[in-house]
């Protein structure tokens, strides 16, 4: 291995003893339905076609990922949940307990075939903020995770919720990653086309986490969480000026101590916007030591060259590239 | 007018006589508590404050605006209604005929009253749209605006829908402006605090706005349409990245014949984004001859000195600074 390992922080997996599970208790049906009226039939029936070809060797085969791995010249993947059901947040404490404590097992083994390329975070039952405080110290001191997946709201619940505070204890607590990642969003049929409601959904409901975190306070109360955003932030950390003029313009924008676009520096980011330009505006709003490499395996909306866009990003210094290429990941993940 | 004057194209008015028209109406009431909802007690409130304390004189006071005006250094502002008093598209259609004729009448005498200062933009019954495309043809020919503000939504439906052919059609051949300008937006309740519908809700709508009207190839069949994106565009001209694998790997996603961001080339937007860094990167993104300026007046949401702002944007050359504080605007309004 180089002296700096390339760090993927954003992978999936999909572990199929949950999926059975999950797919006995109505909750799942509901879900899966919800979705798929809001993600419109043209892209339900594309994603079925993928799962069942491209992504289905990717998900099942470790040989398939690790090639995957080290043609992206990625030396060690972040493994976490995909979001297929919605991390499962329908799910009463009961159920819940039960399917994360499978997902966590099964990901904390297939990291364990190969301890030197893969890491794993854990999925935590984010609707039952208690639980969730549990299985998140369970899976970094039992199971050897390195945090947890989390969707930008929990089952309407949005992050800002003062009944999360069990579950961001927790987190200071015990340094874990959480890995902000989207997992589906309600614009009714307005999102239905064009694959609308991952294109445009996604970073909105990645901006709308980071947005109920930021202005409720919630950073304020745990300055010590180690929060990373899925697809650079979405539009947050490219968009900040009107949140800061809002913040500081409207009382009720005012619910955290500084200027919203403060706390982009004290969040990490994926790499995952595509273009070096963007990538570029992002390190100089965030900062080199907040960029982390994220591809999305092994979804079509993901990279397989993330190394390359960001040898695009022009005038960045080697230090940097080092940072983003794989120390900030090493350590967010304590590696 | 001066050599290189300043223009403002993102600016508000209310008339009295098109209010005692609507405001009895069943409609306007529906609507009104509709958006109260989704904006949140706490915003809606303030939104009174500020009517009563601030914006009350700046709409009803033409001497206040143009001192104002100066003090901002804005040579000629672009008058359009205010959004948040209504686009009016729940109106039948005998009403909404009167209201429409009301509405440019009055932009126009508005206007009238100090032609060097201001030029007018009207508004269309979008909910009926062959009248609308009659509107449009009134509103250039009879009263000489210089095109008509269009919200993000008709009523839930976006704007690419086949149903508005024929608007576009007619706005192709007047060479008419269209402004595109959300009124905040309603996820669930979850943009109720912080003022979120606004500060987050307002970029979003025009990012799905300009969304449907790219990706369904709209401007691949109207290329001579003159769109006018409010705030900098939203988030769309910030993150098209994402928009644009979306478009590559996505069947379908394919609706239109270039990548989504070329298509930011052919837009106009205005400079609303609070930031030198962001209009510079907003420059970057769509040309410097594609942005003009916009203060959302008298908005607290809008932008007390455009000219300061854009005077610190870093290495840009004085023939773009210029276009961008006038010159665009001189040539896309005929003046």
């Amino acid at each position: 291995m180089n002296s700096t390992p390339a760090i993927d922080i954003h992978a999936h997996a999909i572990v199929p003893e949950v999926e059975m599970l999950a797919r006995r208790h109505p909750g799942w049906q509901a879900d899966l339905d919800q979705r798929q009226r809001s993600a419109g039939a043209a892209s339900a029936e594309h994603n079925r076609k993928l799962t069942e070809t491209v992504y289905r060797e990717k998900f099942e085969s470790l040989e398939a990922r690790l090639a995957t791995m080290d043609t992206m010249g990625i030396d060690i993947q972040t493994v976490s949940a995909a979001p297929t059901s919605n991390f499962w947040y329908w799910a009463d404490p009961e159920l819940a307990a039960k399917l994360v404590a499978i997902n966590n097992q099964e990901i904390a083994q297939l990291c364990q075939r190969r301890p030197d390329r893969l890491v794993g975070l854990g999925v935590v039952a984010l609707q039952h903020p208690e639980l969730a405080a549990a299985q998140l110290k369970h899976a970094v001191a039992e199971l050897g995770l390195r945090g947890a997946i989390i969707a930008t709201h929990a089952n309407g619940m949005d992050l800002g919720d003062p009944s999360l505070a069990p579950f961001w204890q927790a987190a200071q607590a015990t340094g874990a990653l959480i890995f902000i990642h989207p997992a589906g969003c309600e614009l009714g049929t307005r999102l239905t086309r064009y694959y609308f409601s991952n294109v445009i959904g996604n970073p909105l409901e990645t901006t709308l986490a980071l947005g109920h975190l930021i202005f409720s306070g919630t950073l304020d109360h745990y300055p010590g969480l180690k929060i990373c955003a899925a697809h650079g932030g979405g539009y947050f950390p490219f968009y900040t000026a009107r949140f800061d003029h809002g913040w500081r313009v409207r009382p009720e924008a005012h619910g955290c101590r500084r200027t919203p676009s403060a706390y982009l520096r004290n969040l990490w980011f994926d790499s995952l916007v595509y273009e070096p330009d963007l990538l570029s505006f992002l390190i100089a709003r965030a900062g080199a030591g907040q960029i982390v490499l994220g591809t999305d395996y092994p979804f079509d909306m993901g990279v397989d060259d993330p190394r390359q866009r960001l040898a695009a990003v022009s005038g960045l210094s080697q230090a940097q590239q080092r940072a983003i290429v794989g120390e900030n990941a090493a350590r967010l993940l304590g590696l | 007018m001066r050599k290189d004057p300043a223009i403002d194209v993102h600016a508000h008015t209310i008339l009295p006589e098109v209010q005692a028209l609507v405001s009895s109406q069943e409609g306007w009431k529906r609507e009104a508590q509709e958006r109260n909802r989704t904006v949140g007690a706490d915003s809606l409130e303030y939104n009174r404050k500020q009517f009563e304390a601030i914006y009350k004189e700046k709409f009803f006071n033409q001497d206040a605006r143009l001192a104002d005006m100066d003090r901002m250094r804005i040579d000629v502002q672009t008058v359009s209604v205010t959004p948040s008093f209504g686009f009016n598209y729940w109106a039948e259609r005998a009403l909404a005929e009167q209201i429409i004729e009301l509405t440019n009448a009055g932009i126009a005498a508005f206007c009238a009253r100090r032609p060097a200062r201001f030029v007018g933009l009207g508004n269309l019954a979008m909910q009926f749209p062959d009248l609308a495309a009659t509107q449009l043809k009134r509103a250039i020919q009879h009263f000489h605006l210089k095109g008509v503000i269009v919200s993000t939504t008709v009523a839930g439906v976006d704007l690419a829908e086949e149903r508005f052919e024929p608007v576009w059609a007619a706005a192709e051949e007047l060479g008419a402006l269209i402004f595109i300008h959300p009124v905040g937006c309603a996820i669930e309740q979850r943009l109720t605090p912080y003022y979120l519908s606004n500060v987050l809700g307002n970029p979003l709508e025009t990012a799905l706005a300009l969304s449907h009207l790219i990706f369904s190839g709209l401007l691949d069949r109207h290329p001579r349409l003159r769109l006018l994106a409010a705030h900098g565009g939203g988030f769309l001209p910030f993150y098209s990245g994402r928009f644009d694998h979306g478009w590559r790997v996505r069947p379908e996603a394919h609706g239109c014949l270039h990548p989504p961001s070329a298509y930011l080339r052919r837009i106009w937007f205005d400079s609303l984004v609070f930031d030198p860094a962001l209009l510079g990167f907003l420059i970057s993104q769509v040309g410097a001859d594609r942005i003009m300026l916009g203060t959302d007046y008298p908005m607290d949401m809008g932008f007390e000195d455009p000219l300061g702002t854009l005077e610190k944007v870093a290495n840009l050359d004085p023939q773009p600074r210029r276009a961008i504080a006038g010159t665009n605007a001189v040539t896309l309004l005929g003046l």
